[in-house]
């Protein structure tokens, strides 16, 4: 025990004797640890974690499939149900139970002022599909979503606590939503989500949402507005739940040819449905991470070689003095732990540290980030894997050292070909580590290309001093539309009339959310098939909103205040939508036809072209439609207004909060934001990513470099009598500088070539991550062996610069 | 070829100097075997890393072959260093990485000496110093009287007309150490100066010149 705690003293001196080598033997250690612990927790929590629901593997998410249209890709996935087909697939018996969810704001007042809350509207087995019980009351029994029953509620634990003070007389407490009267069965845990955070779960009719503006929902089967999960029975495999719903679906596409010919419906993990996107984006920073921790690793490994090599004497003498092989190994093995318990300490702070800023950097929406916390047996591996390199490369060489000669050790003489071997493995770590740190710099080079892309793209409109805020009208109160219109037009007047107001507008959307997706039929197009729509986007806007957004009116003219319901049905469309249902034609003058087919509505002439607009930043145009609001006799509550002005966004809150409230008092008005907000937000996953992945790189890279300085410094050392000798015998510095830089250079450009083309074969598996870059841009390869190369060979030059100012012919005298 | 005149080295210790070669001031002709003897810290080897140009941290008069160092460029010295002077370690300095024919061959690469003429001047070299049956051995492969030997070979191989040799037997046994002082005693008889620093009086009557140190000073030429 003595022996331990004496070795243990020596071990705990002799590193802080060499500071500056122990800092950043445990730096490396702690960033390899802290950063694979991090990443990795990341990791298990969103792909590998089980859902927290019982027996989760079971859950699939059904969605309907559009039909294949002339000029578009395949079969898309992971639409919405109507919900007139949701009750048909109801009958599947490959399922325990299918259960339907939909998801809009709604307006709660009552018990306060009023709020937007964001409502779920479920089906009755919602909760026993998922397994999900209450924390206090109950949640939705199976049958109570019958035709007639009550309107019934279950609120999430986060407004229990915000609305309501967690108050228990909350349970059979009737609250108003959307002005109708809803009793409170019971509460669940914050944790239940759905496809974002729900505040409150409101009860369905069978399933399909009772408070909708939009009449006889439950036989509509045009709508896509159901999202649908389910349960397989045990034993009953995906695939045979997609077979019988299979012949669902074609049952339906004969039996209402209209609506579902060529619909189909598609099954996938729930698992895999939620996390899906980002299962690409959290494998290339594991695998980046992991990158960094070997890198980490040589670098400890080269320290650890540098630390033993410089030892070689002490070991030799104690080894004279009577010290035997397993106490010498176990003074080795005490000073390896020690660096790797200190590494590993600050390894665990900066991993919670590193877990803390990934769930604050990452973008909204991404699924289960707030599950993620630090994994134990992953921090135990990462310390595992650190300490066994330590203890590992400073134990080899030790080992190989005490078999030299005790005064060939005394007099330096150890045998040449060891001192090359040893410094040969040393330079291969190096170019090693050096190879990876160049796949790391290509990596985030193509994402930084990347999302230099993606953030120059032109949106097609104008954010600048652009604001939106939304307002979601209770279906009861405005089932009219002309009080739906003359809300719309009040609320536009007052804000019209506020000062320093540019321009005004109301959209259905405000750009760079979504619109609807429906069908569409362009009159006197031959059709390929009996009864097969198009699709389109679709929203209702107001007479300003082309020149609020400064989208470019290309052909004809925009929509008028004089586009009204005595006026004829007009519509504008952009670009992308002549291209795709009018090439080479002027779309101006034709007619294209959507909604119910007997609505006398039903037809309305094309007045204008508009430019191209993007919903995300990513992706391409899709043909959309824009119809005047004061033509829409169609029950869609929702709008955006947008306000272009140079005012404080706090102003135009305020402003559009009076505007509302002056025409209805309890409509709250929710997400006020700059819509240049919304535009970052859609590619906060790629800033994300590039962010996380740039840092690896960076980090990497000075690992990589600190080991080079470290390894060439100790390198150039060793080499200090030669270069006194060569120097003796009319070597110039040039000469020195080329022979010491030269085998650098050496190190450097194999390494180079190594990660280059490891990164050249890698990036493949990068391209669903990138924008208009090319996994094998040659620009970006060029760039990241640029950089490569000359912190490298600077890190390589300052010991070489250093070894000649201190004149190495000194080194050679032998007498004084 | 040699003259010093009032060559000094010091360095500063504390609030004083201390000096290591004090006013030294002689001449050495060509031809002539010149042994440099003193006690430990005399400043032999100071002196001899000075006329060899490896220490630059000196002032007073050096001229060699009538061109005066102390004034002349960094690389003007070592244009002159490496026309005329070979150097002999005592502990040989060999490179360990490079084989004999190797170790021949590097300083002839420093004075641009074209391949092929490199080529046959070491053939000569190890032909004359009986080690072409070694060329191609690495040094920690040779006993040490054969890497002096090589070191020696080394020194000459540019055909310099000055060696100088650092206790050039130091670490050799009294076998060995004749070998190379015979050696040496040929190479001047053929005209090559020799300036060595020795502790052994044996070694110093190969010589023509004993000039004794001590404490930097010259006491006895």
């Amino acid at each position: 025990m003595t022996g331990l705690l004496s070795d243990l003293r020596f071990g705990a001196r002799l590193l802080l004797k060499s500071p500056v080598t122990t800092a950043a033997a445990i730096l490396s250690l702690a960033l390899g640890i802290g950063g694979t612990t991090a990443m990795f927790s990341a990791v298990d929590a969103v792909l590998l974690r089980p859902l927290p629901y019982p027996e989760p593997e079971r859950l699939v998410m059904v969605s309907a499939t559009a039909p294949m249209t002339r000029g578009t890709s395949p079969t898309r996935r992971g639409g919405d149900l109507s919900p007139g087909d949701y009750l048909d697939y109801r009958s599947s018996s490959s399922f325990e139970g299918l259960a339907s969810i939909s998801t809009a704001p709604m307006r709660l007042t009552g018990d306060g002022s009023p709020e937007q809350a964001q409502a779920a509207q479920v089906s009755g087995n919602f909760f026993s599909v998922l397994g999900v019980g209450a924390l206090a009351g109950r949640t939705f029994l199976p049958a109570e979503d019958a035709p007639g029953h009550p309107a019934l509620a279950v609120v999430s634990e986060t407004l229990w606590q915000r609305r309501y003070a967690r108050s228990p007389d909350l349970i059979g407490r009737t609250i108003r939503v959307s002005d109708q009267p809803v009793e409170v069965v019971g509460v669940v845990a914050a944790g239940v989500r759905f496809e974002g955070t729900v505040d409150l779960w409101l009860l369905g009719d069978r399933g399909v949402p009772r408070l909708t503006s939009i009449p006889n929902l439950t036989q509509n089967r045009d709508v896509h507005i159901l999202t649908v999960v389910g349960r397989l029975r045990r034993g009953v495999s995906i695939p045979e739940a997609q077979a019988e719903l299979d012949v669902i679906a074609a049952r339906l596409g004969r039996e209402y040819p209209a609506t579902n010919t060529g619909w189909g419906i598609a099954l996938d993990p729930r698992q895999s449905a939620l996390v899906g996107h980002t299962r690409r984006m959290l494998l290339l920073l594991l695998a980046a991470v992991a990158l960094m921790l070997l890198i980490a690793s040589v670098n400890v490994a080269n320290l650890m070689l540098v630390r033993t090599q410089a030892r070689a004497l002490e070991l030799a003498m104690r080894s004279a003095l009577g010290a035997s092989p397993a106490r010498l190994i176990r003074q080795i093995l005490m000073e390896g732990g020690l660096l790797a318990i200190c590494g590993g300490l600050v390894g665990l702070v900066l991993a919670a540290w590193g877990v803390q800023s990934l769930v604050r950097l990452a973008p909204e929406g991404l699924p289960r980030f707030e599950e993620i916390a630090i994994n134990g047996r992953l921090a135990a591996f990462g310390v595992a894997v650190t300490a066994f390199v330590a203890l590992g490369f400073g134990l080899w060489p030790a080992l190989r050292s005490l078999r030299e000669p005790l005064n060939a050790a005394v007099q330096g003489r150890v045998r040449s070909t060891a001192g090359h071997d040893r410094r040969r493995s040393q330079l291969l770590l190096v170019s090693s580590q050096l190879a990876i740190a160049q796949v790391l710099l290509v990596a985030a080079g193509l994402l930084i290309a990347s999302f230099d892309r993606l953030v120059s793209v032109d949106p097609g409109f104008d954010a600048r001093e652009l604001d939106a805020m939304d307002v979601s009208l209770p279906a009861a109160k405005y089932r009219d539309p002309a009080a739906r219109i003359r809300f719309h037009e009040e609320v536009l007047q007052r804000l019209e009339a506020t000062p320093g107001v540019k321009s005004v507008a109301m959209a259905m959307r405000a750009p760079m959310t979504p619109p609807i997706s429906r069908g569409v039929w362009i009159e006197g197009r031959p059709e390929s098939a009996p009864g097969q729509p198009q699709t389109m986007r679709f929203l209702t806007v107001s007479e300003h909103y082309f020149d609020a957004t400064g989208m470019r009116m290309l052909r004809g003219r925009g929509i008028t205040r004089d586009d009204g319901l005595r006026s004829p049905d007009v519509v504008v469309v952009n670009e992308a939508f002549a291209r795709r249902y009018f090439p080479g034609q002027d779309p101006i003058g034709k007619r294209i036809g959507y909604g119910a087919r007997n609505d006398d509505h039903y037809w309305r002439t094309i007045v204008g072209v508009v430019g191209d607009t993007r919903e995300q930043l990513g992706e391409s145009p899709r043909a959309t439609a824009y119809a005047p609001f004061r033509q829409s006799l169609e029950p869609w509550n929702f709008a955006s207004y947008l306000v272009k002005s140079s005012l404080p966004i706090g102003i135009i809150g305020d402003a559009g909060r009076q505007a509302v409230m002056a025409s209805d008092p309890d409509q709250p008005v929710s997400r006020l934001r700059p819509v240049a907000a919304d535009m970052r937000a859609t590619i906060a996953t790629q800033r994300f990513t590039t962010l996380i992945a740039t840092m690896f790189a960076g980090v990497a890279l000075v690992l990589a470099v600190v080991g080079t300085f470290g390894v060439m410094s100790h390198v150039v050392r060793g080499r200090t009598r030669e270069i006194g000798v060569r120097m003796a015998l009319g070597a110039t510095r040039r000469n020195i500088v080329t022979l010491v830089f030269g085998e650098a250079a050496r190190v450097v450009i194999a390494a180079i070539v190594v990660g280059l083309s490891a990164a050249a074969m890698l990036a493949a598996s990068m391209q669903a991550l990138l924008y208009e870059v090319q996994p094998r841009d040659p620009s970006t390869l060029a760039l990241a062996a640029v950089v490569l190369i000359s912190t490298a060979l600077a890190a390589s030059y300052v010991p070489v610069r250093r070894v000649l100012a201190q004149n190495p012919v000194a080194s050679l005298r032998d007498t004084a | 070829m040699i003259a010093l005149r009032n060559l000094e080295k010091s360095f500063k210790s504390g609030a004083g100097e201390t000096f290591v070669l004090r006013r030294i001031t002689l001449d050495v002709t060509p031809g002539e075997f010149v042994s440099i003897m003193g006690p430990s810290g005399a400043g032999k080897s100071t002196l001899l890393h000075i006329l060899g140009m490896h220490d630059t941290d000196w002032r007073g008069e050096y001229e060699l072959h009538n061109q005066p160092i102390h004034s002349l460029k960094q690389k003007d010295r070592m244009a002159l260093q490496k026309k005329h002077i070979g150097f002999v370690f005592q502990s040989y300095h060999l490179l360990d990485n490079l084989t004999v024919y190797e170790n021949l061959e590097v300083p002839l690469s420093y004075r641009d000496v074209p391949r092929t003429q490199r080529q046959s001047i070491v053939a000569d070299v190890l032909d004359r110093f009986q080690i072409v049956g070694k060329k191609d051995l690495y040094p920690s492969q040779l006993s040490g009287g054969q890497q002096q030997l090589v070191g020696v070979a080394r020194a000459v191989v540019a055909n310099p007309s000055l060696i100088l040799a650092d206790e050039p037997t130091g670490n050799l046994h009294s076998d060995q150490a004749r070998e190379i002082m015979e050696l040496f005693k040929k190479l001047n008889h053929d005209g090559t100066t020799i300036i060595q620093v020795t502790h052994s009086e044996t070694n110093a009557q190969c010589g023509n010149r004993i000039i004794k140190l001590r404490d930097g000073w010259i006491v006895n030429d």
